[in-house]
This record gives structure tokens, sequence and C-alpha cells, in this order.
């Protein structure tokens, strides 16, 4: 897959992982496993972009007498994915085109 | 590779990335290793179920865009407290620069007021002296050939305070305009050398 296109497919399925809860790095890649395999080299900018957009925010909690990062999906990264649901029409349009112009060959 | 040696190879291949990038990327390294040791592997399975350090580095400086650290720059080695000390320490001989040029540009304004003033004078000297030439004339010859040879001399002199005042006004204009900001350059520049 085109790693642009990719990658904005995994922004929005990390957004739509904190959908329902806060969670933390492993927990997303874990939850992401079922559609896409991403690791932490993929993860950690993908959160990182996303926190500086503010489509995430970030706490800290303890946990098992450490410190671990969650990440809480924010109105503005609910609104992303609104977007690209409303996009999606437009998205399957264009693979319709793409599609039928290779049937055509 | 367990854990440790791990960290210890992660912090050489990201020493190029801005030290808080750094802080965060290990926390979050160390934090992904804690969960699955958490979760049952032993170190060395939580180490090799993450990408290679070689695809981990490309994919880091790829994605987070941050530049190394540029090359050919000085790195800052004077830290910011002895900067700081240094600054107000040695303030005596760089704060004496700006009073200079500030009096300087006093000075030189304060010739341009009186071009000015004498010129303006000289012309209504020159002015009043001719209109009261016949006056004079008939009144006093000695008081006669002052006066014309007080408006000759004013006539002489007022052109020359008029060029002068119109030739050295714009200089004193630009450098009133440039100074400050110039100051202000040379502050910077100190304080980010």
């Amino acid at each position: 897959m085109d790693i642009q296109l990719k990658k904005g497919l995994i922004e929005i399925c990390v957004l739509a992982s904190l959908k329902k809860n806060d969670s933390y790095g492993y927990q997303i890649i874990k939850d992401l496993s079922v559609c896409v395999a991403i690791s932490e080299s993929t993860l950690y900018p993908i959160l990182r972009r996303l926190e500086s957009s503010e489509c995430l925010k970030v706490y800290t909690m303890e946990h098992n007498g450490r410190l671990r990062k969650y990440y809480h999906l924010t109105v503005k990264g609910r609104e992303r994915i609104d977007e690209f649901l409303e996009d999606w029409d437009q998205i399957m349009n264009i693979y319709e085109y793409i599609k039928g112009g290779n049937e055509n060959e | 590779m367990n854990k440790q040696e791990f960290m210890q190879l992660l912090e050489q291949r990201i020493k190029l990335l801005p030290l808080s990038e750094r802080h965060r990327l290990i926390n979050f390294y160390n934090e992904a290793l804690e969960d699955r040791i958490e979760e049952g592997m032993s170190e060395e399975e939580a180490v090799a179920s993450l990408d290679g350090l070689d695809e981990l580095s490309l994919n880091l400086y790829d994605e987070i865009k941050a530049a190394p650290i540029e090359k050919g720059k000085r790195p800052n080695i004077i830290p910011c407290a002895v900067k700081w000390f240094l600054i107000v320490l040695t303030s005596p001989v760089w704060l004496m620069i700006p009073v200079i040029l500030f009096i300087l540009l006093l000075v030189w304004g304060l010739l341009l007021v009186i071009l000015l003033v004498f010129g303006l004078c000289f012309l209504i000297m020159a002015v009043c002296g001719f209109f009261l030439m016949p006056s004079v004339f008939h009144a006093n010859f000695a008081s006669f050939v002052v006066l014309v040879g007080t408006v000759l001399f004013s006539i002489g002199l007022a052109p020359w305070c008029w060029f002068g005042f119109k030739a050295w006004t714009p200089a004193f204009v630009n450098c009133c305009k440039s100074m400050p900001g110039w100051c202000l350059s040379q502050w910077q520049k100190a304080v980010n050398a």
C-alpha cells in the first residue's frame, strides 16, 4: 500500500481505537492488530503528530508502581474521524474510478 | 539482547535528536518493553518483538523530521548561568557602547539644530539688514557700512548653514532609526554566542 495513504489510514485507526476508552501505546498496537500490524516505530511518530495537532491529549497514570502514558481522544480528534467518514464516499468514487479503469483495459 | 542493552543501543541511535525528543522516545520504548514483560514475555522476547534498531532509527528520523544537530555548527559549550554571569560581569564594557553612541548622536543632533538656528538667524539678519539699509544710510554712514558688512556676512553664511543641515540630516535620521536595532542585534548575537 502507498506509504502516505497507509499513514493517513493508521492515524484514523489510532484515533478510532481511542474512541471508547483512553489507552496506552502497547494496547493501541494490540487493538489495531485486527486490521493492521504496526510497530512502535510506526506508532510513536503518529501519536506525536496527533498530539501536536491536538487530536490527542496525553496524561500519565501510575500502573504497577511505574508511570504509564495514556492517550485521550479530544473533540478535535473525534471531528477528524467524522471528517474521514464523511470523505469516505469520495474515496469510494475514486476507488470505483480506478477499478473501472483497470477493468476497461 | 536484554532490555538494558537495547535501551543503550537506542540511546546511541537517537543521539542526534533534540534532548526532549530523546527523553520522550526512551520513555515510550521503556514503557513498551515493560508492558510486554508484564504480559509474560522475557526481556529478550520483548526486545525481539520490537523493530530492529536500524529500521527503528531510520523510521524515526524519517517520521520525526527533527533535524540532527547541524554539522559545522559549534555546540554551545557555555552553560546558561555562566553566560548570564559573564554578561552581567562585562556589562560596564558593553553597556558603554550604546551610551557612547547615544551621546555622539546627541552631539550630532545638537550641531544640526545649531546649523538650522544659525542659518535662519543669518537669513533673517540678511533680509532685515537689506530693508534697513536706506534708513541707516540716511542716518549714519558708518553704521550703514557695518550693516552692509553684516548683511553680506549673513548672505554668505546662511546657505552654508542650510546646505550643512540638509546634507547631514538624512544620515542623522538613518543613524537614529538603525541604532536601537543594531544595538539589539549585537545584544542577541552576544546572548546566542
